[in-house]
């Protein structure tokens, strides 16, 4: 899953630790999702997105053929 | 400020601290009874608790979990290691009938408070800490069955000696952390 958590972050001039502490999670958490290497539970999701005021799918885009739908 | 985000307060080392020494000391007092000399046992395991209290400050604060999660961990592993102790001078006495089989089985409740601090501990990390652990506890569950699993089988055909089972627990602690070391590797 692709994010844009470091460019919603920089635009606020936050610091990893601060998104973490907004986001009551640990730094590693912070990181491991900034970075790409875990991607959150739905709450946890939604949480972020409250906190940056847009949808979850303007900050998390799944990967090119990650999704594959059957019709 | 949460519990996830970490201070590095004097309040916070002095806890680390006095959490060290309390947790050393119940395990320097079984070592040092079991090698002969309690008072000795004691003292190495408070500087030995103090060094690891002080220690704790140094991780990095991206690697940290909550600190009091942590003392409760390590006082909860003490108390284990001098129940351990508690139980092999109860042994000795050579009791039979009932006091026999409640002090063979004392430990088991030092072991279910560690587990029940470990659990209670797990449920209050964050969603990716939790997952490094349950993960961790899964691939030390596995690594721990095939090593003693592949241990016994070996024993049985007599080509190793055969071994206290009580191993079985450091084979799992070791297992653990190989797992936690690869799980931390993988979400870096």
């Amino acid at each position: 899953m692709k994010n844009r958590l470091k460019v919603l972050r920089a635009e606020r001039d936050w610091s990893q630790a601060q998104l973490a502490e907004l986001l009551n999670v640990s730094r590693q958490t912070a990181n491991a999702l900034e970075t790409g290497k875990y991607d959150p539970s739905l709450p946890l999701a939604f949480k972020i997105a409250a906190l940056f005021g847009c949808r979850i799918e303007d900050i998390f885009k799944p990967e090119d053929g990650e999704i594959k739908t059957q019709i | 400020m949460n519990e996830n985000s970490p201070t590095t307060s004097s309040s916070e080392l002095n806890k680390n601290l006095i959490t060290g020494a309390i947790a050393g000391g119940m395990a320097g007092a079984a070592f040092g009874y079991g090698l002969g000399s309690l008072w000795t046992g004691i003292v190495a395991g408070i500087l030995f608790g103090l060094a690891i209290g002080s220690r704790l400050q140094r991780v990095p604060i991206k690697m940290r979990y909550p600190m009091p999660i942590i003392r409760r961990i390590l006082l909860a592993a003490g108390f284990c290691v001098l129940v351990g102790m508690g139980y092999a001078v109860l042994v000795d006495k050579g009791w039979s009938g009932m006091r026999a089989i409640l002090a063979a089985v004392l430990p088991i409740a030092a072991w279910a408070f560690l587990v029940v601090t470990l659990g209670m501990a797990i449920a209050r990390l964050d969603e990716l800490q939790r997952r490094i652990q349950t993960e961790a506890i899964a691939i030390g569950f596995a690594g721990t069955v095939i090593v003693c699993g592949g241990y016994g089988l070996l024993g049985l055909a007599g080509i190793l000696p055969a071994i206290n089972w009580g191993m079985v627990i450091f084979v799992m602690v070791l297992m653990w952390f190989v797992g936690k070391m690869w799980t931390l590797w993988r979400y870096r």
